[in-house]
């Protein structure tokens, strides 16, 4: 999908550390990328590789150790890093929604659904307490939680992991917000009830047009959900394209090894593509090319930073060998 | 016409006791259950039971993989630890080969299972000692079996065993917290084939790994199995990894079995319409594939309070008045394939309905078959996705 007109976020060269006692860690090593409004976009990448740290960085919600060094995050035009807390706290909660891998810790247990929801719904819409409680119970009616009316009473411990994750995303989405960042909504739901929670996810984006960045690293729920993928490694963005593109001709090393490495439905009892080598550590992470120790494409020259090139019509890649991966493409990782 | 009655003559434990030539473990009507306590001023009284493990028999076979599936709380990691005599139980009976091993007689004979059937479990940081050296963690089993065995040859045996999971020879004077997640679950695999056993239980071995570490562990477990003629009992969610690693699976919904059989019939054709709401929410990464879904209403109901009849039919898309009042047994739907319902399906295609099926002919460029039995073959030792082949 080409967007013309200017992006609803658009991440520029974002470099995020964080100080520890054993170093520093190049968590954000200069990561860009676009969503636009209505675009539902993909954040992909294994464990560690960033992609939290970059969702923490938006909404400048980093532990107190993380700093972010430089770069860009404007939204609607506006330089957010240049925001002070106040500011922040009002784009937090009117312009972008946030929903958390764990429903249970973003939901205050001792307190009743009504009160988790009222407070903010009045505050960011300029409404009244009754308005509010009835924009909640609407939300979660769309959510699909039976008898809402009654249920808004409820605490969180009353109701199932994947109903406190739809309770989640309708407190998200009563603020009306213009981007959603959901950071692996459904990885702790078992799988008919993923299948329930991303169902309400895709609705209420398309519904809503929102711009909305998921990040998982369930390649199938990406595939299903998103129209646009960033693949992160290592701190940085390595290939971006449509979804359609990073499924069918990945052309990043790292993307096709990725992808070989997903058991397939359609196979039967045997073996899988491997990647050799483990996911670099950010702490004196491998020069130039942070793949390089794992790719077999590698030569001399991956031992600096590659440049990001883009080979195809919105199609990225980050490889100092950009010219010759349409050859490698047929090969097998 | 199916009689709906429950009156089955021929029962799913005689199926398998007639088909035991090649069985390494029998498990026959299991029945684990937890008390649910009230707990007053001076006394506690029994009010109800989890009925986390409701009668369930499975058969595995030397050599190969049952796969066991089923969402969070339906008795999978309860079953396994039950089936180890890490828990007691309260009814059935376990068989290793013609041994009744429900009950051990002697400490030798504990010990003699447990020579023979291991376990992985579930959580590669949890399971491991943090204060003992990776050495003496792998080696423990032979101190406490193998009293036979000096110092030396034990240490040179947990070394050739680091080297067979892929770790170093020097790993072994480190710490687990000196490794990622994907080592450790190595190092527990390494534990657990230190005694040469036979069966090995693994509880969702790859469930908190990345998909590249993943593949690794799966492709480890594989070449051991091709190596030793080991049999897994493999629990896990993702039906896709379950797909690739078993030959038979045994689909289970709050504490029973509701399908059973070969690995590709089952998730080929399936009969139960909970394996079949199961398959139709797996994410496919195939962006082309616009995927028809049952999404299943509702949420897995408490196991203190059991629907009556069909525990499923709170959710189900084909309830009947029947399944509310009479809990269905499993019955022979096809040769092979058992199945726990009412009203089964019949000549479901998950390849079709899913979407797959017509991208599958692509893949092997064999258009002369339309059937999903021969499918599967086509792509066999290929990579479907992120591969020039899914374009063609
Ligand atoms: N508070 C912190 N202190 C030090 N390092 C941190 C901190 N938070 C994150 N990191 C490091 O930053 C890197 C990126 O972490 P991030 O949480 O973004 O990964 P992720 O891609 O979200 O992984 P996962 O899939 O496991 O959630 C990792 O190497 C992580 O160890
Ligand atoms: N020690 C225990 N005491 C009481 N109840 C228990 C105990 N262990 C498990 N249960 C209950 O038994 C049921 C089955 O649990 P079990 O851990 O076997 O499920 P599982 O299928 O392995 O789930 P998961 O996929 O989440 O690991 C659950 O309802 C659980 O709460
Ligand atoms: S830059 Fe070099 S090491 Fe990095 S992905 Fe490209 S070929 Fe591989
Ligand atoms: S017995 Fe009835 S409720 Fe149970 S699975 Fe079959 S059709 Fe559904
Ligand atoms: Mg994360
Ligand atoms: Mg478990």
């Amino acid at each position: 999908m080409v967007q013309n007109g200017k992006p609803l976020l658009e991440v520029k060269n974002l470099y995020t550390y964080f100080f520890t006692e054993s170093g520093i860690v190049q968590a954000l090593d200069g990561v860009s990328f676009d969503v636009h409004r209505g675009e539902p976009v993909g954040i992909v990448g294994e464990s560690g590789c960033g992609k939290s740290v970059t969702a923490q960085s938006i909404l400048q919600i980093l532990p107190r150790n993380g700093k972010i060094i430089a770069g860009e995050v404007n939204f609607r035009g506006y330089d957010l890093l240049k925001f002070n807390e106040k500011q922040m706290n009002h784009v937090r909660g009117k312009y972008i929604s946030m929903i958390f891998q764990d429903p249970m810790t973003s939901l205050n247990p001792v307190m009743r659904i009504r009160d988790q929801m009222v407070d903010v719904i009045s505050m960011h819409r300029g409404v009244d307490e009754f308005e509010a409680t009835e924009i909640a119970i609407k939300m979660l009616e769309a959510v699909g939680i039976p008898e809402a009316e009654s249920r808004v009473y409820n605490y969180p411990h009353e109701f199932s992991g994947g109903m406190r994750q739809r309770i989640l995303i309708a407190r998200a989405l009563a603020l009306r917000p213009e981007l959603l960042i959901a950071d692996e909504p459904t990885t702790a739901l078992d799988v008919t009830i993923q299948a329930q929670v991303l169902d309400i996810i895709r609705n209420m984006q398309q519904r809503h047009n929102l711009g909305m960045m998921l990040i998982t690293h369930n390649l199938g729920v990406v595939a299903e959900t998103t129209k646009r993928v960033h693949v992160f490694y290592g701190g940085r963005v390595v290939e971006s394209a449509s979804t359609r593109t990073v499924f069918k001709h990945p052309m990043h090393p790292y993307t096709r090894a990725l992808l070989a490495s997903i058991p397939s439905f359609l196979q039967k009892k045997g073996k899988l593509a491997t990647i050799p080598g483990v996911v670099p550590r950010l702490i004196n992470p491998p020069k130039g090319c942070r793949f390089h120790p794992r790719c077999r494409y590698a030569t001399d020259i991956c031992k600096t930073r590659p440049p990001v090139v883009e080979i195809d019509k919105d199609h990225f890649v980050a490889c100092h060998h950009y010219d010759k991966l349409g050859e490698w493409e047929d090969e097998e990782y | 016409m199916r009689k709906m009655t429950e009156s089955v003559e021929y029962t799913f434990e005689q199926y398998l006791d007639e088909t035991a030539e090649e069985t390494l473990l029998r498990i026959r009507n299991l029945k684990k259950w937890y008390p649910v306590t009230e707990n007053r001023v001076l006394f506690s009284r029994v009010v109800g039971h989890i009925k986390a493990v409701d009668g369930v028999s499975i058969d595995i076979p030397r050599g190969k993989t049952m796969g066991l599936v089923g969402e969070s709380g339906c008795g999978k990691s309860t079953l396994a630890r039950t089936v180890v005599r890490l828990e007691p139980f309260q009814a059935g009976t376990l068989f290793l080969e013609d041994q009744n091993i429900s009950s051990f007689k002697s400490r030798r004979e504990e010990l003699a299972f447990r020579r023979r059937v291991q376990m992985v479990f579930q959580d590669p940081y949890a399971s491991l000692n943090p204060r003992r050296l990776v050495m003496d963690i792998i080696k423990e089993p032979l101190d406490i079996h193998r009293k036979d065995l000096g110092r030396e040859e034990k240490k040179r045996m947990v070394v050739e065993l680091l080297q067979t999971v892929g770790l170093e020879a020097y790993h072994a004077l480190r710490y687990p917290h000196e490794f990622s997640g994907g080592q450790r679950q190595r190092i527990g695999i390494a534990r657990a084939l230190i005694l040469q056993p036979d069966l090995i239980l693994l509880d969702e071995p790859v469930s908190a790994l990345d998909v590249s570490v993943q593949a690794s562990i799966l492709n480890l477990l594989h070449d051991l199995q091709e190596q030793f003629g080991l049999a897994y009992l493999f629990i896990a969610h993702d039906l896709s990894v379950v797909k690739h690693v078993s030959d038979f699976v045994s689909i289970m919904y709050l504490g029973r079995l509701v399908e059973v059989g070969p690995v590709e019939e089952v998730f080929n054709h399936p009969t139960h319409p909970y394996t079949v709401s199961l398959l139709s929410a797996i994410p496919i990464p195939d962006p082309d594939i616009e995927k028809a879904r049952i999404i299943l209403q509702g949420d897995v109901p408490s196991p203190i309070n059991l629907p009556p009849g069909c525990r499923f039919h709170p959710r189900c898309y084909k309830a009947q008045k029947v399944c509310s009042e009479i809990e269905p047994e499993l019955r022979e739907v096809r040769p092979g394939v058992w199945s726990a319902c009412h009203f089964p399906e019949e000549g479901f295609e998950v390849l079709k309905f899913i979407g797959l099926e017509e991208k599958e002919v692509k893949i092997g460029k064999d258009t002369s078959t339309g059937k999903a039995s021969s499918k599967a073959s086509v792509t066999e030792g290929k990579t479907s996705i992120g591969n020039k082949e899914t374009e063609v």
